[in-house]
């Protein structure tokens, strides 16, 4: 390094190395207890009422669907299954240790479990309703959907959410810091 | 005598069924399947009498009402691989005659609700408990025939040469159309003791038996304007009132949130811009 020009801030680096170890512990400690038979127990009955709400609202809508414990079922016979990994408890942990790994306030961080969660399960609920109807439609509409579309949306989903919620306390952070 | 119950089992255009015969009233019954050209071929013995109605849940069950030994009436599920029935619980309750099995059931799409068929009246049944709830009767009385099966909607009903809807909250009938059938059906007083409606072809098929005691039995399949009534090929000699049950054709797909390799993917990426983030923010 030559003279004059400043390394980066050894505080900078340190918030970095920071993120990532809790990111990663967190990431480590939610994905080892979803593995527990209890939380598995949980996360069954989970899917259970996901489906019971997917399926009250597309009657709510006029909308004609059967159901039986995880399995949503048109007239027609295609049925679509919320199944282990189909419920979005696995985007909702990356989310969760994403903003319990930021430094932010613990309100903030409340905030951004809560809101962060909703969106994420509401965005989940429309995905299983739309492969729901793709599904009667076409399989093969139905595959590309969800392998394709859904993942992709999802992905971007949760930066956005993410990024939406770091710069909302970053902006907080700058208006408590600034003088009166 | 033979009593006969088919439910569809795969939908295409070729669907098959399942059917469910006896000999004799309250004879022990066995599961057959049945194909789409009526050839029926045995799977096992139900271990209940005169199961004489069938049909499969939205689930992918089978269910029918049969008799047990002590001749009670009884809701069971059945194994479709060795046939082998299972008792839910006793059919009871509004007025439920529990000497006598259904003469035919259907699930109704749209909620997955059970009815019944028993001499006259219409019935839902609680396919957990076997409580039987009155709709209410026909109007028409208790003739021969009486197949019903939900298509769509719409739950038709056959009673000895006409065909009808049911009102789904009164059980009141309404004549559609009279029931003709073709001579290849035998010509001592063809009825449907059961039928079931298979929705990929948009096809009501339906056991039609002529004849008493040992009765012509045969598959075809109906047409709910004008109550044509197509032969389609013989099956199971049975007699008394019968059921065929409609098939489920479950496709079921498991809709995972997103794939591992995509999940790492998404775990590297909020990594990234968190420590990215997590810099620019300590370095403000």
């Amino acid at each position: 390094m030559r003279e004059g020009i400043p390394g980066p801030h050894p505080v900078t680096h340190l918030g970095r190395f920071r993120f990532v170890l809790i990111f990663t512990g967190c990431l480590l400690f939610a994905f080892g207890l979803l593995l527990t038979p209890p939380i598995q127990s949980l996360d069954v009955q989970f899917s259970r009422t996901l489906v019971q709400g997917s399926h009250w609202l597309i009657l709510a809508c006029g909308g004609h669907a059967s159901r039986d414990a995880a399995i949503l079922r048109a007239p027609g016979g295609f049925g679509v299954e919320m199944r282990d990994g189909c419920n979005a408890v696995n985007v909702t942990i990356l989310l969760w240790s994403a903003v319990l790994a930021f430094p932010a306030s613990w309100k903030m961080k409340a905030v951004g479990l809560v809101v962060g969660s909703a969106v994420i399960q509401a965005l989940n609920i429309v995905r299983f309703i739309s492969l729901f109807y793709v599904g009667q439609y076409s399989l093969t509409w139905f595959d590309f959907a969800h392998i394709y579309l859904w993942e992709s949306l999802l992905v971007l989903d949760t930066m956005v959410v993410f990024w939406f919620w770091v710069s909302r306390v970053v902006r907080l952070d700058a208006a408590a810091c600034a003088p009166a | 005598m033979l009593l006969l119950a088919l439910p569809l089992v795969a939908l295409g255009a070729a669907p098959s069924f399942y059917g469910a015969a006896f000999i004799g009233s309250g004879g022990a019954a066995t599961l057959y399947s049945v194909s789409s050209t009526g050839t029926a071929t045995a799977i096992g013995p139900i271990g209940f009498r005169q199961v004489g109605a069938m049909d499969v849940s939205s689930g992918g069950t089978l269910y029918g009402i049969g008799l047990n030994g002590s001749g009670t009436s009884v809701l069971i599920t059945i194994n479709t691989t060795t046939g082998a029935g299972t008792l839910v619980a006793p059919v009871t309750g509004g007025g439920w005659g529990t000497g006598s099995p259904a003469q035919d059931i259907s699930f109704r799409p749209s909620d997955g609700k059970l009815f019944a068929y028993q001499q006259g009246t219409i019935y839902t049944i609680n396919t957990t408990t076997g409580a039987a709830t009155p709709v209410g009767a026909d109007g028409v009385g208790f003739p021969n025939g009486n197949g019903i099966a939900f298509s769509g909607s719409t739950l038709y009903y056959a009673g000895s040469n006409t065909l009808y809807t049911i009102n789904q909250s009164t059980g009141a009938a309404t004549s559609v159309a009279a029931l003709t059938f073709p001579p290849a059906f035998g010509t001592l007083g063809p009825r449907s003791p059961a039928m079931k409606f298979d929705p990929a072809t948009n096809t009501l098929w339906a056991i039609v038996f002529s004849g008493f005691g040992s009765p012509q039995t045969s598959l075809g399949t109906v047409n709910t304007t004008t109550g044509a009534v197509t032969f389609v090929g013989g099956t199971q000699v049975g007699i008394d009132g019968l059921s065929l049950a409609v098939a489920p054709p479950p496709t079921t797909s498991g809709v995972p949130t997103m794939s591992w390799p995509v999940l790492a993917g998404l775990a590297l990426l909020l990594a990234g811009l968190g420590s990215l983030l997590a810099k620019q923010a300590q370095a403000l």
